[in-house]
């Protein structure tokens, strides 16, 4: 992830030093970049791939220029650019009348524009013919969610999954829904699909356990104990530096303490309290400490640990 | 041997041009007529149910192989959801038909092979007749470069002269050089749309193709008794807490990285 961004960095600032000569291949070599890496850079490509379009058109192959143009109409969609984004959709249904990604790309204008049902009845008529496609099933989802009907959008994303199994995208987004439905015991069961798809994903780790976290403590702490083990789990293959998983022990750790005595046998949350005061004792600016510390010291963790942890050091 | 051979202008005019123009021009009919035959096959329909079947198997072996990053209660459930004995998704018998069945039932299916068939080899055939009848026994130029005698019979089709040099080659053998090696300058015109005669040739062998064509139906095989191998293997899987000691490992992680030195800043 570091890489790609300097990457895409030094792309930018080269931009910036060419003269016009070598502008237009430039601005190519950036617009390339950020469809290989698919990173969502849309201002910059917004005014960039404009720039490209407008001023260097002819130096674009056929393959290359509908490339870009969809990457900045889509683009264009996202910063609300929708007179660029207009035109280019309209060239690309114009030479492209039969295909889906055209008709996806018509879609999300009328969706920019508010148009919801139009975009819906444009579905709906891609939808007879080709009953399989992704992209517009997908599409169908981001339109109920963007409406604010997360029951409808949960609706369609599982009759989605329930074909496309293993797209592990798909299982985050519908727990991410479930979890805005609250509807925690859902989430968790996506969630856990996604650690099956990505056992070795920091992220599906922690995830997994913020869910079983908000779900509350369980049957005898069930959910709390399984968050506790992927918190650690998420600690372990980070090698600590994962914030949100210390936290998330401190905190799991809190709820377990709630319930019983003794919720720290093992001593693991003081120790990601000692991790979390060090780090914002080296990395921080110096009044988040206080604030941290007495958090932890809220949830019962620090006292002891915090200063043993943070003595050494001074 | 050490005089070279005058080849007639005549040769160049009328053997040389019309063979490489009538090999040329075939290759373009076959390419559009593959295209008029084909062009309702490429868009095969797939069948939402397939695809539901066949995602459900990458599932259930993704389910075998990470279990135990998952709570025994999840691992249980996805069991009972995929092999349970009335209602899981392998007990169902599957709606994919098997390559006999859809052979049988769809009659697409021979007409497109068949199509495929007429498109390959008849032209071949013909043209092969045409070009033997026509242009056979002419030699065409020479190699620029010496071969061994093991060549003749690659280079000197149809002329039987033993005493001729290898490096002559003949009509014959310029014509089988040009059929496989004009489909680059095919590609340059029609881009992805070229006909990829390896690729027909290993599809009719049999050794496997595109999951679209007829022949990859018939590679795949029965998917009711995938089904049940897929079944058989998860009642096998036994859940195992990978994560087990996770805890420890975890405590010890962070009391090394507490102990390190501070990093600079």
């Amino acid at each position: 992830m570091g890489s790609t961004k300097k990457q895409l960095e030094q792309d930018l600032a080269e931009l910036e030093h060419v003269g016009t000569s070598g502008r237009a291949e430039a601005l190519r070599s950036y617009l390339r970049l950020v469809r290989e890496l698919k990173v969502r850079d849309s201002e910059n490509v917004t005014v960039l791939g404009e720039e490209l379009l407008r001023k260097h058109r002819a130096r674009l192959g056929a393959e290359e220029l509908w490339l870009t143009m969809e990457q900045v109409a889509t683009a264009a969609l996202d910063c609300r650019a929708l007179p660029l984004a207009a035109s280019i959709v309209t060239q690309i249904c114009e030479k492209f009348p039969e295909s889906l990604r055209a008709a996806r790309m018509m879609e999300m204008l009328l969706e920019a524009r508010g148009k919801y049902e139009d975009a819906s009845k444009l579905i709906q008529k891609h939808l007879e013919d080709a009953p399989d496609c992704q992209m517009l099933l997908k599409r169908q989802v981001a339109l109920e969610k963007s409406q604010g009907n997360v029951g409808a959008a949960i609706e369609a994303l599982r009759k989605y999954v329930d074909v496309f199994q293993t797209d592990r995208e798909a299982w985050e987004e519908l727990g991410s829904l479930y979890v805005q439905a609250q509807m925690y015991a859902q989430a968790a069961a996506c969630y856990e699909e996604v650690l099956l798809h990505a056992p070795a994903s920091i992220a599906a780790y922690v995830q997994l356990a913020d869910v079983l976290y908000t779900a509350g403590p369980g049957p005898a702490g069930a959910n709390s104990r399984a968050a506790r083990t992927h918190y650690a789990a998420a600690v372990e293959l980070s090698g600590g530096t994962n914030a949100r998983a210390l936290y998330g022990l401190c905190a799991v750790t809190a709820q377990l303490g709630g319930l019983r005595g003794a919720a720290d046998p093992d001593g693991l949350a003081a120790a990601a309290a000692a991790t979390l005061v060090q780090r914002y004792a080296e990395e921080a600016p110096a009044h988040l400490l206080p604030l941290a510390q007495e958090m932890l010291r809220a949830q019962g963790l620090t006292g002891k640990a915090g200063k043993t942890a943070a003595s050494p050091r001074k | 041997m050490t005089h070279d051979i005058v080849l007639d202008r005549d040769v160049r005019d009328w053997v040389l041009v019309p063979l490489t123009a009538s090999i040329f021009l075939m290759m373009l009919i076959r390419q559009y007529a593959t295209q008029v035959l084909m062009g309702g096959a490429s868009a095969a329909k797939v069948e939402l149910k397939e695809v539901r079947e066949k995602q459900a198997l990458a599932r259930s072996q993704l389910l075998r192989a990470a279990a135990g990053f998952i709570p025994e209660s999840g691992f249980r459930q996805r069991r009972a959801y995929f092999a349970a004995k009335e209602t899981g998704v392998f007990s169902q018998k599957s709606e994919q038909k098997s390559a006999q069945e859809q052979m049988i039932t769809n009659p697409d299916m021979m007409s497109n092979m068949m199509k495929q068939n007429l498109s390959g080899i008849v032209p071949q055939i013909a043209m092969g007749a045409f070009v033997s009848y026509f242009f056979s026994g002419f030699i065409l130029g020479k190699i620029p470069f010496p071969l061994s005698p093991s060549f003749r019979l690659m280079l000197q089709r149809g002329v039987d002269l033993p005493a001729l040099d290898v490096t002559y080659f003949t009509s014959l053998s310029y014509y089988i050089l040009l059929l496989f090696g004009l489909r680059g300058l095919l590609t340059l015109i029609f881009r992805d749309a070229t006909i990829d005669e390896t690729q027909m040739y290993r599809q009719q062998m049999g050794l496997g193709g595109g999951p679209g064509g007829p022949m990859g139906a018939m590679a795949n095989p029965d998917p009711n008794k995938a089904f049940e191998a897929e079944r058989a293997a998860l009642d096998l899987t036994e859940h195992s807490w990978k994560l087990e000691g996770i805890e420890v490992a975890a405590v010890d992680t962070l009391r090394a990285r507490l102990r390190a030195p501070p990093r600079l800043k």
